[in-house]
């Protein structure tokens, strides 16, 4: 077994060599078009956007901050210059049934003109029909007939009055209608006198008056039908007169859209509905306080809205409008909620009641994006209610029905509106985390039938040269676009080891375009605060030091218990069974490292290894995980001949958390080992690393915070030269440590030991050989494992005889 | 309030005849209002026609709805407490209208034959306004025909009020230069006292030298009233365009001096006839 040394200076951080780029400053650079390192998701763009079927639709997923929206925003932009524009979409009324409102299709740019067109129709019907009902001839036609009428009446009247008078008998007016009476001259007789006639005279006279009151009956009973056929013949008059003053209007319309049958049918319908409902041109006409004749039988206007008028029926509601577009639609839906997506009926308030027409239909977003590309945030779509639904419905059926959610909910029994659905052809791209994309894929069956492509964003690429060189662009393009001062070469290649630091890999660069972003803005500011032009690599380094800074509170403060003493941090001596384990605190996404103290006991027992953490559920289950390997490990290692005899007891001191994960298995392997061997550990030294149940030491995370986290913690006691850590060798790739700590390894006061076995740690930690089995079995004398395997076999002959005096005692 | 013409006006008292066949209240407010303008005193005549109480004392007469066709028995107390109900009721409403232009005005019940009871009053008075409230068809012209002739042949002014008339608009006059028509303009120019609105004159089939003379006239006569006029000229003297220009003016009251030998009654019904304005004849 090789001894691990520490680590060169060189494998600490991938430093980026700022001579070798060819440029002085990012604005020679050029801007840099493609999306960088995401040649997997752009084949699934292209592939899913090419797929013309409505189930191919796509949800691009992965880690925040790597650009998803912004790639597929500028991808579909790109794309849907080059597709045709699509339809207008306008709603009119439905005169057959107005609480389904039509929808019309009309090529692009002209449901914007046929809005304007009818504007003009209605405006010129509102001074033609008023001025052909005020004409003279309509007045003397109306005149006729009203002539007729009352002609008809009176014809019908004066005969009972002669038939009456000659029979002396005369029609009067009573208070309550009309009677019959004997008249002599201009009065009536008197009853006396009229008692005194004969008899005979009496019967006639009463004979007559009933005979004609018979007959005033008759004629009583004919006045309603005739006004019945005077108001059919004023009502026919005023249809002719209208469609007379409409239909050349109309017809110079019909003959601009002769290409559209829709709009021509629904244009034929307007001049019907016209004809019936006259009326409402007319009351509009005649000013308020002016009483205008409505003709009977005729339909009241509409309810008035945002833009009343007699006209309003015949308005069109300019659904989607497409006469400013070059190409497809591309919608960014900021906020999918239900109306939002398949748009909604408003309503106005009149006289306390809340109406609504076709007018007051109003678009969503997929009625925008019909015809294109719908980029939607997933998260929103799926915390929206009924979003979601709605959107597959939506997919399904491959239309775009209008409901409001009231009425969805059968929350109100209103008459609402059903407007006529609209035929969907959009694609739907959700945006996304990955985890999400997973969870809705397994919970809705029909998530994968109607998107079909996954678009996997990558939040790292690898760091080759054309890599660096492309990302030095795309620093540029990020600068240029933000109107940001250029960067010099050494600032570049700062951001870049920085980029290689976000992903936690020295062999990687974070395709987090937000993060970066974001580091290129504070360098900037830096850099004007030092009133430079440029922004150099003292002005990312103030940048990111001021970032680490103002989030450092919680760091600083747990600094400073170790150095008070609250907190036990050893960091020089040897203790036995106590090792400086390292874990990684995540604070709102700001992380750092910290050393733990690691103590184990052991006793004579049974073979256990009982993890404190665990029993108080201070412990997560991958640490226990941890635990129950080191015993896999011992057994494997010192139970070939006998049982373990041993019980210990693992515990991370002072703390009051909760710890999960394995990368601390290895420390507490290495306290194990230290209190059966009874060899006392480095405490100059902490440890980090998961062990597996052969000794082999694996890679875990965090590995810069931990090391500098434990760095921090020697620096305030002042570096001796012997500290350093013990990492996982498979970590050695992800080193990108701070600059202060490679410094400080390269001066020789701190080391870095990559490790690959347990022997290995031990030796470091306890500078005594671990020892391999002898061709006879057993371990080199004085070294760990001998002492250890010592210590057990005495631990396993106490057990023996303590078991035999328990049977003894028992005999006995 | 003083009238700066060129002689008072003669109209001191205004009588209004009633009947039981008047039911638009409206009617009530443009007696008033006229009253108010002309300041003058109101009275209220109302008629209980013995003719109606006579044919329901008969006890073969019935009486019919116009609106339902149908027959009821018409008998003579019913008919009494009917015409008193019916002139209650107008006296409230006169009394309510009267009082809030602050019109003097009494109210008067008598019982007889309705034109021969309201041309004897019309003896005692200047201008009479009788209102017409039926329609036509049933407009049972022995009474009111009689009624209007017989106060035009007094000599006395009268307001024609016909069912849904209203009063909103300018004021319309014919002038003809007669000493009717010179009568007429005096109430017109009353009525419009303390009005900002012109006062609309028709010359009606007057040649163009005479028209120019009358309009001169006019504007003689109206000097110092302080109201403009506005002439309008009908040279063919067809009473139909007049008819027609009273509707397109929207008038809101329209004088006609008669005096004899003036506008015939046909060409008076050719101008009235569905004009939704009072009238008023000037002798």
């Amino acid at each position: 077994m090789a001894s691990a040394s520490p680590l060169p200076v060189e494998a600490l951080r991938r430093v980026c060599d700022a001579s070798q780029f060819a440029f002085s400053t990012t604005a020679e650079l050029e801007p840099l078009e493609d999306t960088l390192g995401q040649a997997r998701a752009l084949e699934a763009m292209r592939f899913g956007v090419g797929v013309r079927h409505r189930s191919y639709n796509l949800f691009a997923f992965g880690p925040p901050g790597t650009g998803k929206h912004t790639t597929v925003l500028q991808y579909l932009k790109r794309q849907a210059q080059q597709e045709e524009v699509p339809s207008d979409w306008v709603y009119v009324n439905n005169f057959k049934d107005p609480h389904r409102p039509r929808a019309v299709r009309l090529p692009a740019g002209r449901g914007k003109k046929f809005c304007d067109d009818m504007e003009k129709l209605i405006e010129e019907l509102r001074a033609s029909i008023p001025a052909t009902f005020e004409s003279e001839a309509f007045r003397q036609r109306k005149q006729s007939l009203s002539n007729e009428f009352e002609h008809q009446q009176e014809q019908a009247f004066d005969e009972l009055r002669e038939q009456a008078k000659e029979k002396g008998i005369a029609l009067l007016r009573t208070p309550l209608g009309l009677s019959f009476a004997p008249v002599r001259g201009e009065e009536v007789i008197d009853p006396e006198e009229f008692s005194k006639l004969g008899e005979v005279e009496q019967k006639r006279i009463q004979k007559d008056v009933e005979a004609l009151q018979e007959r005033l009956q008759q004629v009583l009973q004919q006045v309603p039908r005739w006004e019945r056929e005077h108001r059919q013949r004023l009502r026919d008059l005023r249809r002719e007169v209208t469609r007379f003053a409409a239909v050349h209007l109309m017809e110079e319309l019909r003959t601009q859209y002769v290409d559209l049958p829709e709009v021509i049918e629904y244009l034929d319908e307007v001049l019907e509905d016209i004809v019936e409902n006259a009326a409402q041109f007319v009351q509009q006409a005649s000013g308020p306080g002016q009483q205008q004749e409505t003709p009977p039988g005729l339909p009241q206007p509409m309810p008035p809205g945002a833009a009343p008028g007699p006209g309003r029926r015949y308005q069109v509601n300019l659904l989607v409008d497409r006469s400013a577009l070059t190409g497809a639609p591309v919608v960014y839906a900021d906020q999918p909620s239900y109306a939002d997506l398949v748009g909604r009926v408003e309503h106005v308030s009149q006289f306390g009641a809340l109406v609504t027409d076709f007018t007051l239909v109003k678009p969503g977003a997929l009625h925008r994006a019909n015809g294109g590309y719908l980029v939607l945030d997933a998260m929103k779509v799926f915390s929206q209610p009924f979003s979601w639904d709605t959107l597959k419905r939506a997919l399904r059926a491959g239309e775009i029905r209008i409901e409001t959610l009231a009425e969805k909910m059968n929350l109100v029994s209103t008459v609402s509106l059903e407007p006529e659905p609209i035929p969907l052809s959009t694609k739907v791209v959700l945006v996304g985390d990955r985890r999400l994309y997973y969870m809705v894929s397994a919970a809705d069956p029909e998530f994968d039938e109607l998107f079909k492509v996954a678009v996997d964003f990558d939040d790292r690429l690898d760091r080759t040269n054309t890599a660096v060189e492309q990302y030095a662009r795309l620093i540029a393009s990020l600068a240029q676009r933000e109107n940001l001062k250029p960067l010099d070469a050494s600032a570049v290649a700062r951001v870049i080891e920085e980029s290689s630091r976000l992903c936690a890999d020295a062999h990687k660069l974070s395709t987090r375009t937000s993060s970066l972003m974001q580091l290129l803005r504070e360098s900037d500011y830096w850099a004007g605060e030092a009133q430079r032009t440029v922004v150099t690599s003292a002005d990312v380094d103030r940048a990111i030091g001021a970032y680490m800074r103002r989030g450092d509170y919680i760091r600083e403060r747990m600094q400073e218990e170790i150095r008070r003493g609250t907190i036990l941090i050893d960091v020089e001596g040897e203790r036995e069974g106590q090792v400086n384990g390292l874990s990684v605190v995540d604070y709102g996404g700001r992380l750092f490292g910290r050393p733990n103290r690691i103590t184990a006991r052991v006793r004579f027992g049974k073979g256990e290894v009982v993890d404190i953490e665990r029993e108080v559920a201070l412990g997560g289950p991958l640490h226990s995980k941890g635990v129950l390997i080191l015993e896999g490990y011992l057994g494997e290692r010192f139970a070939h001949e006998r049982p373990l005899a041993f019980s210990a007891s693992l515990v991370f001191e002072q703390s009051y958390g909760g710890v999960d994960g394995d990368s601390a298995s290895s420390a507490e392997l290495y306290a194990l080992l230290s209190a059966l061997s009874g060899l006392p550990l480095r405490q100059s030294l902490a440890v980090t690393g998961s062990v597996n149940q052969h000794g082999h030491v694996q890679a875990i995370g965090g590995v810069n915070e931990k090391i500098e986290g434990f760095f921090d913690v020697c620096s305030q006691f002042g570096l001796t030269g012997d500290q350093g850590v013990l990492i996982p060798a498979a970590n050695v790739q992800h080193l990108m440590l701070r600059n202060e700590v490679v410094r400080a390894a390269a001066e020789g006061r701190f080391h870095i030991y990559p490790i690959e076995t347990i022997d290995q740690g031990i030796e470091i930690l306890t500078g005594v050989p671990a020892g391999e089995r002898n061709g006879d079995g057993t371990y080199p004398q004085g070294s760990v494992n001998a002492r250890v395997e010592e210590r057990l076999a005495h631990l396993f002959e106490r057990a023996k005889s303590f078991a035999a005096a328990v049977r003894a005692e028992k005999l006995e | 309030m003083s009238t700066p013409s060129r002689h008072e006006l003669r109209i001191r008292r205004l009588l209004l005849a009633l009947d039981a066949t008047c039911n638009d209240e409206n009617c009530l407010t443009i007696a008033v209002e006229l009253a108010a303008r002309l300041e003058v005193d109101l009275a209220g005549l109302f008629v209980e026609d013995v003719n109606i109480l006579r044919s329901a004392a008969l006890p073969f007469v019935r009486q019919f709805s116009p609106l339902t066709a149908s027959a009821a028995p018409f008998e003579y107390d019913e008919a009494e407490r009917e015409l008193r109900r019916f002139a209650s009721k107008l006296e409230r409403q006169l009394s309510a209208a009267a009082d809030q232009r602050r019109v003097r005005w009494t109210f008067r019940v008598v019982r007889g034959l309705a034109a021969r009871e309201v041309a004897q009053a019309a003896l005692d008075t200047d201008l009479v306004a009788v209102a017409e409230t039926a329609p036509r068809a049933l407009m049972l012209s022995s009474v009111s025909r009689t009624v209007r002739e017989a106060i035009r042949e007094a000599g006395r002014t009268l307001l024609l009020l016909r069912p849904g008339v209203k009063a909103e608009g300018p004021i319309v006059m014919i002038y003809d230069g007669s000493p009717a028509a010179d009568e007429a303009l005096d109430v017109a120019l009353k009525l419009l006292v303390g009005i900002e609105a012109a006062l609309e004159v028709f010359l009606v089939g007057e040649s163009a030298e005479r028209a120019t003379k009358l309009a001169q006239l006019l504007r003689e006569r109206a000097a110092g009233h302080g109201t403009p006029i506005r002439i309008h000229r009908f040279a063919s003297g067809d009473f139909s365009l007049v008819r027609r220009a009273l509707l397109e003016l929207n008038a809101g009251f329209l004088i006609l001096p008669t005096q004899p030998g003036g506008f015939t009654a046909r060409v008076v019904d050719e101008i009235t006839q569905g004009l939704p304005c009072p009238v008023l004849f000037v002798p």
